[in-house]
């Protein structure tokens, strides 16, 4: 009964995810995966590894990679966080994928965002340097035109 | 349909069934869903301030070259390694709820609890830091001479150099700064405070094989606020 009028999506993939971690878990704990504590506490020691490792790299001078080495290792020990702390991957895929778009969406927010602000760089800069020299300050190009011609012109004429 | 039944009898009579749920399994998936789809959202909520990281580092990295040197490197690698160790507690915590050891559940929340107390404790100090040497946000940037001092005397490798000249607008490394880690500093604050709520259930016995879903869910999040400090460190500390 509950199998034919359940609508959840869940069970679709968990019927495709088979008998891995769907129905015969029930005989031995059904709910969720029990980490062994021996891999517990490996992953605990490859984050403590690559925390030093991160701070040791700053102490070499790489340029522009030591950010890039630092965002890496990053990544790897959040990896390990959510692979293995967070149990994701005992979980079923659907709840990867969720996880997957959300990182994916996060980085299409960063690249426009980034994008966007080099684009408006050079008139930034542009103003900056408008503002530091002291001279007219903002108004004068920003200020809509259409509204205010006649007024606009006497204006600067003192 | 007795058939279909047949295979989750053993689980119907559970007193941690809600009723608008058919199986164990279904309610646990349930809520697993829920608890990722809220994981999604903190991060994409998380990524706004990052965002703005990243665009004032990409614009000037010279402001966050210069500031990064009144950030105390020990000290946030000493709040990684204690937010790593409470990771670990926190999983084994749940490991124990799963397999029912009252016992060892007990241990493992009050161990991620003084990590948490711990981290906040650091966290406070350097604060205090920060306040009295005036490295505030906007115009509550007014560096004092010894901070200056002190921030560009033990990097300089032996010689004692003069502090280089500060470019301009410091003062918004600090706003991000403090946004970041503020807010990823509540983050652990409502932390320490669910992991007491499941202390008081340990306690009570109330945790087992059949129900421990409070004790993973509140671990998935206490996991999410390790994953953001280990952004946050190297974005913030070992700026080169």
């Amino acid at each position: 009964m509950s199998s034919i009028t359940d609508p959840t999506p869940l069970h679709t993939v968990e019927a495709s995810h088979g008998a891995a971690a769907g129905h015969d878990g029930h005989g031995h704990h059904g709910l969720g995966h029990v980490s062994p504590w021996q891999t517990l506490v490996k992953v605990w020691v490859a984050l403590m590894v690559l925390t030093i490792l991160t701070v040791m790299a700053t102490w070499v001078n790489l340029g522009s990679l030591n950010i890039w080495i630092a965002m890496g290792v990053a990544f790897v020990k959040a990896a390990l966080v959510v692979l293995f702390f967070m149990h994701l991957k005992y979980e079923k895929p659907f709840l990867a994928y969720i996880f997957t778009f959300t990182l994916a969406f996060v980085a299409f927010f960063l690249a426009m965002v980034m994008l966007d602000s080099k684009a408006y760089n050079p008139d930034v800069e542009m103003r900056r340097l408008d503002m530091v020299e002291g001279a007219a300050p903002l108004p004068v190009e920003t200020a809509p035109v259409p509204a205010t011609p006649p007024t606009k012109t006497p204006a600067p004429a003192k | 349909m007795a058939d279909a039944a047949h295979s989750h009898e053993e689980h119907a009579h559970s007193e941690h069934l809600a009723h608008h749920f058919d199986t164990l399994e279904q309610q646990f998936d349930a809520g697993k869903l829920g608890m990722w789809a809220f994981i999604a959202q903190e991060i994409l909520f998380f990524s706004g301030l990052f965002c703005a990281y990243a665009v004032y580092r990409y614009n000037h990295p010279e402001i966050f070259v210069y500031a990064h040197h009144f950030l105390d490197t020990t000290m946030g690698a000493i709040n990684t390694c204690v937010l790593l160790f409470s990771s670990l507690t926190m999983a084994w915590g749940v490991r124990c709820a799963q397999l029912g050891q009252r016992q060892g559940l007990i241990l493992c929340l009050w161990l991620t609890i003084l990590c948490g107390f711990g981290f906040m404790g650091i966290k406070y100090v350097e604060y205090s830091h920060k306040y009295h040497d005036g490295l505030g946000w906007g115009e509550h940037y007014k560096p004092t001479e010894e901070a200056i001092e002190h921030a560009f005397s033990h990097g300089a490798h032996g010689t004692h150099a003069k502090p280089p000249k500060p470019p301009a607008n410091v003062q918004s490394f600090f706003a991000i700064y403090f946004c970041l880690t503020g807010l990823h500093g509540i983050h652990v604050l409502v932390g320490i405070g669910l992991m007491f709520w499941l202390l008081l259930r340990a306690y009570k016995g109330e945790f087992g094989p059949d129900n421990f879903m409070a004790v993973d869910f509140i671990g998935l999040y206490w996991h999410v606020v390790d994953l953001i400090w280990i952004f946050l460190f190297p974005l913030l500390y070992l700026i080169h």
